[in-house]
């Protein structure tokens, strides 16, 4: 019996939340979904499939860092700035080059559809609010580029 | 009383005055040294220069295409450059200065990286070779080689190119004859080709981020 006991007790204060943080999200990468597509003669062709994400509350800004956990340089910026309003900078996967990459800064007006929702929720995780959110995008450039997709977004600190 | 100071006023200014000279001879002996023997003369002729101007005693200008690019970024082979070759009368001496543009885009000479050549070779007043200084510290270069008829140019990022010249000088011939010319000031709007015929408008990727064009921006090295 005392051996059972020792068991249940440490499956239920070790193995146990060690599950429950997988299961919900990992070690607060936050959840992502979705994909950005892009094509063109700049951008070559691509696809952003999302898996991460960190609130830019660190680097003093009010979005989120969005990426492939697996692609150092397939990242994307979106976030609010102060006086242009909603933005994304996307950093184009396998485009860089030594210290720079292909990156595009996009705005509402060059594209047919520009939606991006950030939301803080009331939780903080270590001092960072932890933001939910959601961006969707279909955005043709002046160069024919066109990028488009949508990433959704939850538990980013 | 006046008997009294006068005498004493002198004796006290003539100290201070031979002091200001000492330390005014000393900071112009150091400046010349560092002008003559260091580096940092570079960059004290430049600022001086710079506010002074230079008056061209000698230019060369060249038209060639892009023969190699490694890591070339938005430029490719075949891309038309310019390069100018001039030799400058400035305030600390002669100095060679070359300026490459291709397409619209200025590579070297015309923005804060300006060509300070350490070295160059002349042959009949012609300016035959060229070289900047400080290629061995990783910072964007340039060499002209008349012979060879070829300019390397590279910078930091990776960006390197071979540029074969035509060896014609622009000056031979004006250059709203020359049919060929597009000066890199005024390229031709997208859409027309050199020639000012129609032709299909080749998009690049830009220096400069601006919103809605594809750009060469600082690598976001975000750890996720």
């Amino acid at each position: 019996m005392k051996k059972i006991g020792w068991g249940i007790f440490v499956a239920a204060c070790v193995v146990g939340p060690i599950i429950a943080m997988f299961a919900l999200g990992g070690f607060g990468e936050g959840e992502v979904k979705g994909e950005l597509l892009g094509s063109g003669p700049l951008v070559g062709s691509f696809a952003l499939k999302a898996d991460a994400c960190r609130s830019g509350e660190a680097d003093g800004f009010l979005g989120v860092y969005l990426g492939e956990t697996g692609r150092s340089d397939a990242r994307l910026k979106a976030f609010q700035d102060p006086a242009y309003g909603e933005m994304v900078l996307l950093q184009v996967p396998d485009s860089c080059e030594g210290p720079r990459c292909k990156q595009i800064i996009l705005k509402g007006e060059s594209c047919a559809r520009f939606s991006v929702r950030i939301e803080k929720t009331n939780t903080t995780v270590n001092d960072i609010v932890v933001l939910d959110g959601e961006l969707s995008l279909d955005c043709e450039l002046a160069s024919g580029d066109k990028i488009a997709g949508e990433l959704r977004f939850e538990g980013c600190h | 009383m006046r008997a009294n100071l006068l005498p004493r006023n002198k004796t006290s200014r003539g100290p201070l005055v031979r002091k200001l000279l000492i330390g005014i001879g000393i900071g112009i002996a150091v400046l010349a040294f560092l002008t003559l023997f260091t580096p940092l003369g570079g960059v004290l002729a430049g600022a001086a220069d710079s506010v002074a101007g230079g008056e061209v005693k000698h230019l060369q200008e060249y038209r060639g295409s892009i023969t190699e690019a490694r890591n070339g970024g938005d430029l490719a082979v075949g891309d038309k450059c310019d390069l100018e070759v001039r030799l400058e009368d400035r305030l600390f001496g002669d100095m060679v200065q070359l300026k490459l543009a291709c397409g619209t885009r200025a590579l070297y000479g015309q923005r804060e990286d300006v060509g300070w050549i350490a070295e160059h070779t002349e042959r009949d007043g012609e300016i035959v070779h060229a070289l900047d200084q400080w290629d061995d510290e990783g910072d964007p270069g340039i060499e002209f080689k008349l012979d060879e008829g070829a300019v390397t140019y590279w910078d930091k990022t990776g960006l390197r190119l071979k540029i074969a010249l035509d060896g014609l000088p622009k000056g031979a011939l004006p250059a709203e004859h020359d049919p060929a010319f597009v000066p890199s000031e005024k390229a031709a709007p997208p859409g027309v080709d050199a020639a000012g015929a129609m032709a299909a408008p080749v998009p690049r990727v830009s220096e400069k981020c601006d919103p809605g064009a594809v750009c060469w921006g600082p690598r976001m090295d975000v750890a996720l």
